[in-house]
């Protein structure tokens, strides 16, 4: 075990951490959807029949219908190849053909977005050999955390354009990674594996769990300015389940690359997560939480808090907030627009 | 498929189900029911 076995334990176990709990969660759900829907006592989605490919196309079915139901857009066949991620099979990791339903919720979500047209790559063995070789690493230096996360978007699209990698809230199980990234260091791809499937992790606790309260909504939510943003271009602002979802990416991030000694590398999330977990603090925001959502909180916190790393500073100065309500007279106020900047907050730099 | 079902019945159904393992059953359901009506599922 290295040293950050203990916040690996941590960021595993109990209501946000155990990811074995929220495909528990999940398995309930859509066993409850599908009887409560049909003159039936019996269970529908029985455990026998319960298999991660059953549970993928269910919740695109569920997640996607209204629009799947209407606008049919893949009305030809479409073949997407895919990895399929088991870390408790064997093997692991495998080559598999996205259904026809999931493709079409893919291309739903991939359309969007303001990415350019879709272009899913063909998976192969070296492929296959690549994640392998990711999950391998992440299950060394951080085996709890990536038996309880990785799972949990058991789909991997191979995808060619200059994202590095995404996950969207339309497609449920599914992550998308740049062939490059692929093709790269094996350290960065298990980042972006792992950063990806927190964001369907996090998507499931907001499902799952009371972390918001039940009137939140983003467009009336608190904001704050993202100091480092300007640095891409565009000024962001984080509503509270943005500053949440992206402290709770961070902070894993953080960890995983001190686990693997990348201290360097580990800077940037660990200065994020920080300023991220110190917004979530402020009056503003901390009154959108629910009592989940602050136990949340708390528990990021107590992670980055005590994650070994001897040459990171505990508490950086964060830089200076800016944060207010929703008001159409604060230049602070950015009105979110409904769809197509709503998924582009799930692609890679939702975080950003 | 089975005949559709009333919203507010499988509301009730769903609650009575989920009960124990949500903190907010009702929300989970109300945040799915316009998916389960478009599927014809439910009807309101």
């Amino acid at each position: 075990m290295n040293s950050c076995g203990a916040v690996d334990e941590l960021l595993s176990i109990g209501p946000f951490g155990d990811g074995t709990q929220l495909a528990q969660d999940l398995d309930v759900w859509l066993d409850g959807l599908m009887r409560a829907s049909t003159h039936t006592d019996a269970p529908v989605f029985e455990r026998t029949t319960r298999s991660t490919a059953r549970s993928t196309e269910l919740r695109c079915l569920f997640e996607n219908w209204p629009v799947l139901g209407a606008k049919r857009v893949a009305a030809r066949p479409v073949t997407i190849e895919c990895v399929v991620i088991d870390v408790a099979g064997e093997p692991p990791v495998s080559r598999g053909i996205v259904t026809s339903l999931e493709s079409q919720a893919v291309l739903l979500a991939y359309a969007d977005t303001d990415l350019e047209a879709f272009s899913a790559r063909p998976v192969d063995s070296d492929d296959v050999a690549a994640v392998t070789e990711a999950i391998a690493l992440l299950g060394r230096v951080m085996p709890r955390v990536c038996a309880n996360t990785v799972g949990l978007a058991p789909r991997l699209v191979k995808i060619a354009n200059d994202i590095p990698s995404m996950h969207l809230s339309g497609s449920p199980g599914f992550v998308y990674v740049a062939e490059r990234v692929l093709g790269g260091d094996t350290w960065v791809l298990a980042d972006a594996l792992l950063h990806e499937s927190l964001h369907e992790k996090s998507s499931l606790l907001r499902k799952f769990r009371g972390l918001l309260r039940p009137s939140y909504r983003e467009a009336t939510s608190a904001t704050t300015f993202l100091p480092w943003s300007v640095d891409y271009g565009e000024e962001r602002h984080f509503s509270t389940w943005r500053l949440l979802s992206a402290g709770h990416v961070y902070v894993h991030l953080y960890v995983l690359r001190c686990a693997l000694g990348l201290r360097r590398e580990a800077r940037i999330p660990h200065d994020r997560a920080r300023f991220m977990l110190d917004a979530l603090a402020r009056p503003e925001h901390d009154t959108d939480l629910d009592a989940d959502g602050r136990r949340m909180r708390e528990w990021l916190d107590v992670a980055i808090q005590t994650t070994p790393e001897e040459t990171m500073t505990r508490r950086p100065a964060s830089p200076a907030f800016k944060s207010s309500r929703p008001d159409a007279t604060s230049s602070l106020f950015r009105p979110i627009r409904p769809r197509r900047v709503c998924c582009r907050r799930h692609r890679y730099s939702f975080c950003r | 498929m089975a005949q559709s079902q009333d919203v507010a019945l499988a509301r009730e159904k769903f609650v009575m189900l989920c009960r124990d393992k949500f903190p907010d059953p009702v929300q989970i359901f109300d945040q799915q029911s316009s998916a389960l009506q478009a599927m014809g599922l439910i009807e309101r």
